[in-house]
């Protein structure tokens, strides 16, 4: 009987190209045992090979994949893919993956079906390894339908059995790709596919769970990638990270994490491309349809494109070209010099602007960043007639509905709300400050300060890794300060243990950082501070140890 | 794709779309006072009399076009600025409604024989009374006259009500409502399916 889950993959597979499906194999792979050596982008340098996996038996495979979804390769493609397949038969693989001499197994994969035809023709091709100097020991062809039944067997184990599993799934996969994923959604996917391990779950299972868990992000990908909707895929990638970061107990377990953790950074250079070539700016006027209507949502796409760049820049983005590296880099300082904050829900992306742009050298960050918190106390105060700015629980789309009082588009939410006195993240900027040791500015800032309620849901540890909202256990913290001293403030500022729990994980912090800045309510002053720790540049960091009381 | 927002794109579309035709009704009036058949196939209308005469009227679009150069400061962008493009917008849609529905009018005046020219002259009580005569009208059941939408100077539309009309004029309205009435109710009367 064909299930719900076999004609979801089925329809999902027939709508890849090569590089789409790279990530699921990649995950399909790891799934069935194999250990994944090396996965390449597409570049010069591929020689004909994708992915170099070993096999649960121990074999070397170096697999080219193509997209031909929902066709077939026809004779003619097949004589012009020739010289790649030859490449990937008569080219062993780097000497880092392979034994000395140890033959490789050359295998091409479609998701499309082959024409005999072309199968005559990947077939001569395939009789080079039976010369004795031949690299390759054998050569296989991987089609559509041997695809099909490994991804829908694997996809079949982690499926959500559950109707709300299934109805989340099939929500989600009837999306129509344009807008942003609702955060809320994906990790409801994600936690019924995966649910957070206990202690009694055991190391196989906990592998199964994982890889499961990015498999199905792939595939739920699927609405947003048909409209190369890139930042979409970038959220449901990093959601997906963090989700699978609970998992990662093992190194083995983390390396796998970190591999697909790559997928997001391609997204975003992918949306930086694409708005590089469309002469996009964040400071300038650009709307994809007519421009009077889309006046509303320009600063924030500004943002959020911003916001990929800023992810790049703090992972020491090396593959970026060096043209496409000076736009990332203006869009982060326009974006941190001309700030739009709806509400405290962007301050987060912000903050990761700003560590971008401090890390580049940007002008006077300290002071931009002063400017910002007096900028967010003066707000919230209602002086100089500002409106409060809305919490960090409601997004863009509620905060625009809210000020142009349009209800039904909204969480309702928001309509009773008050804001008036209630500050978020006010301790994380004041205390990135004190880091800096900027005595003066933070004394300036202090009695406004120190004139306002400062807000932060306390929870447990482990419900930072998903979106959902935390009911039932922990507390919201209201707190209010009248004075402190200068060493006091430093030493806070020094101090996050309540972030320990992201000590495993420094060389992804700019996973956690584009996390809090997608999902503003888990940025957590200590995690802000362990952020800020991580990321600050050299310079800063000497200066906090030779600070240090 | 950059990243956007479908609803309040299209949320913000219908408010702009909205205010433009509020513009429009404002700027050319003449639009609020006509009822309005919405088609929605075709692109053209036509209508057969009883005499089998054909009027055709095509579907025409009436446009507005602003500019707003891309790459322009958005700091500049403000909602003022979007206002003033709409109301560009609906200047330029109000000025070619408006045309358009005079080309109409004068057309459909002119087929059916009822164009009176006045030569430059001033609309007088005998323009007006000829005008009256050559129109087909209509009556409540009890006879009372329902005049026709008259867009004019103020004066002139006093004029075809009747008011500060000559006694003779008066008698000569009353002669013209007193045979279309009696036109009507043949017509009215000739609506039978024999047989």
């Amino acid at each position: 009987m064909i299930s719900v889950v076999d004609r979801l993959v089925e329809s999902w597979l027939d709508s890849q190209g090569e590089r789409q499906y790279q990530p699921a194999f990649i995950q399909l792979l790891v799934s069935e045992g194999w250990s994944v050596l090396h996965n390449t982008r597409h570049s010069p340098i591929e020689l004909g090979k994708d992915v170099v996996a070993r096999s649960p038996s121990g074999e070397l495979h170096c697999f080219q994949l193509k997209g031909n979804p929902a066709s077939r390769v026809t004779k003619t493609e097949a004589q012009g893919l020739l010289p790649q397949v030859i490449e990937l038969i008569d080219l062993p693989p780097s000497n880092l993956y392979r034994k000395d001499g140890e033959p490789h197994v050359a295998v091409f994969v479609t998701n499309g079906t082959v024409d005999e035809e072309a199968e005559l023709v990947f077939g001569r091709a395939g009789d080079r390894t039976a010369a004795p100097a031949c690299p390759a020991s054998r050569f296989e062809i991987i089609t559509r339908g041997d695809l099909l039944a490994r991804f829908v067997k694997v996809a079949g184990l982690v499926w959500p059995t559950s109707i709300e599993g299934t109805r989340s799934v099939l929500n989600l996969m009837a999306e129509d790709g344009r807008g942003l994923p609702d955060p809320l959604r994906i990790g409801e996917v994600l936690l019924a596919t995966a649910p957070p391990p206990d202690e009694d779950l055991s190391q196989p299972a906990r592998s199964a769970r994982l890889n499961a868990l990015l498999l199905i992000a792939e595939i739920i990908k699927a609405p947003w990638r048909a409209r190369s909707n890139h930042f979409a895929m970038f959220v449901i990638t990093l959601l997906a990270v963090v989700h699978a970061l609970r998992f990662c107990d093992t190194r083995r377990r983390l390396d796998v994490a970190r591999l697909y953790a790559g997928v997001a950074l391609e997204h975003a250079r992918d949306l930086l491309a694409e708005a590089q070539a469309a002469g996009f700016a964040a400071d300038q006027v650009w709307a994809e349809g007519f421009t009077l209507d889309e006046v509303d949502v320009m600063h924030e796409r500004g943002r959020l494109v911003a916001l990929c760049a800023a992810i790049l820049s703090l992972n020491r983005d090396e593959e970026t070209p060096t043209e496409l590296a000076d736009y990332r880099d203006t869009l982060v300082a326009k974006s941190v010099e001309q700030p739009m904050l709806w509400g405290f829900g962007a301050v987060p992306a912000y903050l990761v602007r700003w560590w971008a742009y401090e890390r580049r050298g940007g002008v006077t960050p300290s002071r931009q960043l002063a400017a910002i918190l007096v900028s967010l106390l003066t707000a919230s105060k209602g002086a100089d007639g500002l409106r409060p700015l809305p919490g960090p629980y409601y997004d863009f789309t509620d905060v625009w509905a809210w000020r142009n009082e349009v209800p039904n588009v909204a969480d309702s939410a928001i309509f009773a709300d008050n804001f008036e006195g209630r500050v978020w993240f006010g301790r994380a900027l004041l205390q990135m400050l004190a880091s800096r040791d900027e005595k003066d500015l933070c004394q300036s800032i202090w009695p406004i300060y120190a004139d306002q309620v400062h807000e932060e849901p306390q929870l447990p540890a482990d419900r930072f890794f998903a979106p959902g909202l935390v009911r039932g256990v922990g507390r919201l913290s209201s707190q209010i300060f009248e004075a402190k001293t200068w060493d006091a403030l430093r030493a806070d500022s020094q101090a996050f243990a309540g972030a320990d729990f992201l000590e495993a994980f420094p060389d992804l912090a700019w996973v956690i950082a584009a996390y809090i800045a997608i999902i503003p309510y888990r940025a957590w002053t200590d995690v802000v501070m362990w952020l800020d720790h991580t990321l600050k540049p050299a310079t800063a960091a000497t200066m906090d140890r030779q600070a240090a009381p | 794709m950059l990243p956007t927002f479908p609803k309040i794109i299209a949320l913000r579309a219908e408010a702009n779309e909205a205010c433009v035709k509020a513009m429009v009704r404002e700027l050319a009036p003449q639009f609020g006072m006509i009822k309005h058949n919405i088609q929605f196939e075709g692109s053209g209308h036509s209508i057969t009399r009883a005499d089998d005469t054909v009027s055709h009227t095509e579907l025409e679009g009436v446009s507005g076009e602003v500019g707003v150069k891309r790459g322009s400061p958005l700091s500049e962008f403000t909602p003022d600025v979007v206002d003033e493009h709409l109301a560009n917008i609906a200047r330029q849609i109000a000025e070619g409604s408006t045309k358009q529905f005079y080309k109409v009018m004068e057309r459909a005046t002119r087929e059916a024989g009822m164009v009176i020219d006045a030569k430059g002259g001033p609309a007088t009580e005998g323009l007006i009374l000829d005008a009256l005569d050559r129109m087909e009208h209509t009556f409540d059941e009890d006879g009372t006259w329902n005049p026709p939408t008259i867009i004019a100077p103020k004066h002139v539309v006093e004029l075809f009500a009747g008011k500060d009309m000559s006694p003779e004029g008066q008698a000569r309205l009353a002669e013209i409502l007193e045979r279309k009435r009696n036109d009507f109710r043949r017509r009215q009367a000739g609506r039978v399916l024999a047989g």
